[in-house]
């Protein structure tokens, strides 16, 4: 019946998801010659009409309601899985965007290099990792500012983004206790959305703050808009959208990889024959399909050093803005504004590692920032005007540490529609999350009584109940180092066990700085991209 | 004009107005909830809602409000295609809102003074962060969805925020206040 799916199906590369790692391999591998397969489980969505956050929300709110959505606008988000796994612990989450892009659909962009002290345990050193920012910045169009801050280091910045006054506030609380010796800074945040009107690869960013729901006009970077069509344009590259992974093939050595197996959407299986395969499924998938088809996990390792970003919120009050104008906050989103270089020069004595803080203010209705005033009538409209006018919200992040108890292994009892056991992510909070939130707190208490704010809400008492983790950051689970004994991949990503398998998501991550993964994840999947197609020139891949 | 064109004129510096009907919108399509046929509530339980959250968000000085708004479609709307749990939880708060106002004030919801209405918001009012009975519990229930509604309503944007987003900017503004900007 489907004959066509028998012809040509051996590539050079087969790579499998197409979110920001799998993205930028199949563009890298592309562009270098190489002949790729694209495999997402996803299809492919159009901006402004699959997602639209700009429409009325009583217009649409009957067909939306029909479709079976509760937000009145349509999001990227209704595409994403979030019972597609097994929580046991502390509350883990995991979220899978199933479009071809996968999470950079829905990602906020924030693109912060990680710094030197960040590399600290892994097998590579910031100055090996430059040159594949500086390419992914360029590729992505990134806008920042040029801060100077050593662990944070500058990069290929487009004009930066303003902040709000609520914003301008807390930084001036920030420098007020800098003037006062104390060492942190708070600078404009850094994202993959270009703000340069002569830039052409994308268009430039119309400051309407939908960002995370999808970005109507593709000026946002994803997978999707950039990197897929640029390997698209080199005629070497074969997109499989709506086609789902089931299976790794193994040469009968058991230590190659001869391809993989596929179910599309109208249920047919499919194989791919690939001189080399790269997992960029994310996290949890990654190892969940590693776990499944029992390779490259001699060292033990796969799912272990699972690790994401945790954090606590506290909201702050500006009285002094009561009567500001009424605005137009929505810009590239909520968080406009970073509170960083916390305790990298001199380590908290109560916690290892550090945490940032991403700050945000604005007006827009359809995520109001305070809705919990008390009463009614007037009194509650006039206060609950005047709290979203001045507040400002600090969302902590700090990585979980790092221990035995924080893991992905199968769930045996659960299994997805082909048969395919679920991944389980177990989550549990030690002492030192707890000692670092209480520092986060303490922290964004007094940079708000310093710049002039009250408190308006913080968590009351900080345990491991309070804490909740962020389910699109999960990091770690096939760790790269140069000991097979106790790491999965190599320095560039290439299974110790098995040659011809690759990974190109940010579950190589050695280890977790504050920092968001998405730009480091990109420099990654390229540089183990370069590496594998000079393999693959070489004619070493067989 | 295909949005991607207007697109490319706003880049090339060209002003354009944003056409009301557009997709770039804060229009609503809200009815007037006078004539409104409500599917989830009965016509009765409609006025009684109409009237609960018109006490919650008035009308007054600042805005127009919640029955303005057209807040009433907008719930009547959700519950429509809400689960059984949601339904349930509103036919229940409707039963206990009966049950008070007969026991209290000897009548029905629809029969009792504007007075006796505010009298009884503020009994389900008095213990929102903790509530304790049927009555309190339907009090946060109702304030959630209703504040959701105005937010998203056009009067509750426009002339209650005083929000103007949703648009196209060629430059993002920001803070440019001189006391904002220094220590």
């Amino acid at each position: 019946m489907h004959n066509e799916s028998r012809v040509n199906r051996t590539f050079d590369v087969c790579i499998v998801g197409s979110g920001p790692g799998g993205g930028i391999a199949a563009y890298a591998l592309a562009s270098a010659g190489i002949r790729v397969a694209l495999v997402e489980a996803g299809s492919r969505l159009h901006a402004g009409i699959d997602y639209n956050g700009h429409g009325s929300a009583y217009a649409q709110l009957e067909e939306r309601l029909k479709a079976g959505h509760r937000n009145p606008f349509p999001s990227v988000l209704d595409f994403s899985e979030r019972n597609h796994f097994t929580a046991v612990g502390d509350r883990p989450g995991h979220s899978l965007l199933k479009a071809l892009g996968g999470r950079s659909l829905c990602w906020a962009g924030h693109s912060l290099r990680f710094g030197p002290a960040d590399f600290k345990r892994w097998p590579i050193v910031y100055e090996e990792v430059a040159p594949y920012y500086d390419r992914a910045e360029r590729l992505m169009g990134v806008y920042g500012s040029r801060d100077g801050l050593w662990n944070m280091p500058d990069g290929i910045f487009q004009k930066p983004v303003r902040m709000r006054c609520p914003e301008m506030l807390l930084k001036r609380g920030v420098l007020r206790l800098k003037a006062k010796g104390r060492v942190m800074d708070f600078v404009t945040q850094r994202k993959a959305i270009p703000t340069d009107h002569g830039w052409k690869r994308r268009p430039t960013c119309h400051y309407c703050g939908q960002c995370m729901n999808g970005c109507d006009i593709d000026s946002k970077y994803t997978s999707a808009n950039t990197p897929i069509p640029l390997a698209l344009r080199t005629g070497n590259l074969t997109l499989l959208t709506e086609s789902t992974m089931t299976r790794i093939v193994m040469e009968t050595d058991g230590r190659h990889v001869r391809g993989i197996e596929y179910v599309r959407s109208n249920g047919d299986t499919a194989d791919i024959q690939c001189k080399a395969l790269v997992l960029a499924c994310s996290t949890i998938e990654t190892a969940r399909h590693l776990l499944i088809a029992g390779i490259a996990n001699a060292s033990g390792q796969v799912g272990k050093n699972l690790t994401s970003h945790f954090g606590v919120d506290v909201i702050a009050i500006f009285p002094e803005l009561r009567n500001r104008d009424a605005s137009n906050d929505d810009g590239t989103d909520y968080f406009h504004s970073l509170l960083t270089g916390l305790y990298w020069d001199k380590p908290n004595p109560n916690f290892e590692m550090t945490y940032q803080v991403q700050c945000g203010a604005g007006l827009n209705p359809k995520n109001l920032g305070i809705r919990d005033a008390p009463g009614y009538g007037s009194t509650f409209k006039r206060q609950l005007r005047y709290l979203n006018v001045c507040h400002a919200v600090m969302d902590m992040q700090g990585p979980v540490a790092v221990s035995p108890n924080t893991y992905i292994d199968l769930d045996l009892e659960r299994r997805d529609r082909h048969g395919l056991p679920l991944p389980r992510v177990h989550l549990k909070y030690g002492p030192n999350d707890v000692a670092m939130a209480k520092d986060m707190v303490a922290t964004c208490v007094e940079v708000i009584r310093v710049g002039g704010g009250e408190v308006y809400s913080q968590p009351t008492e900080i345990t491991t109940d309070t804490l909740s983790v962020d389910p699109n950051h999960w990091v770690g689970t096939v760790k790269m180092g140069t000991d097979p004994k106790h790491s999965v991949v190599n320095r560039f990503g290439q299974a110790h066990d098995v040659p011809n398998l690759f990974v190109g998501d940010s579950s190589v991550f050695a280890a977790y700085p504050e920092k968001n993964p998405t730009l480091t994840n990109i420099a990654l999947s390229w540089r183990m991209s370069d590496y594998l197609a000079d393999i693959a020139k070489k004619g070493e891949l067989g | 004009m295909e949005r991607r064109e207007l697109f490319k004129l706003l880049g090339a510096g060209l002003v354009v107005a944003c056409d009301g009907a557009a997709q770039y919108s804060n229009e609503t399509l809200a009815p007037d909830v006078s004539n409104y046929k409500p599917r989830f509530f009965s016509d009765q339980e409609f006025v009684t809602i109409d009237a609960l959250t018109e006490i919650i968000i008035p009308a007054d000085g600042q805005s127009p409000g919640a029955h303005a708004a057209g807040v009433g479609f907008y719930i009547d709307t959700v519950l429509h295609y809400a689960d059984a749990q949601e339904q349930q939880a509103w036919r229940n708060g409707l039963a206990s809102i009966e049950a008070t106002v007969q026991s209290k004030f000897g009548k029905a919801f629809l029969s009792s003074s504007p007075t006796e209405q505010d009298q009884l918001v503020a009994v389900m009012a008095r213990n929102e962060r903790a509530p304790a009975t049927d009555l309190e519990r339907f009090f946060p229930i109702l304030k959630t969805l209703t504040l959701e509604a105005f937010a998203l309503s056009k009067i509750g944007m426009t002339q209650y925020l005083g929000y103007y987003g949703n648009i196209a900017q060629q430059e993002f503004p920001g803070c440019t206040h001189p006391e904002h900007q220094t220590i």
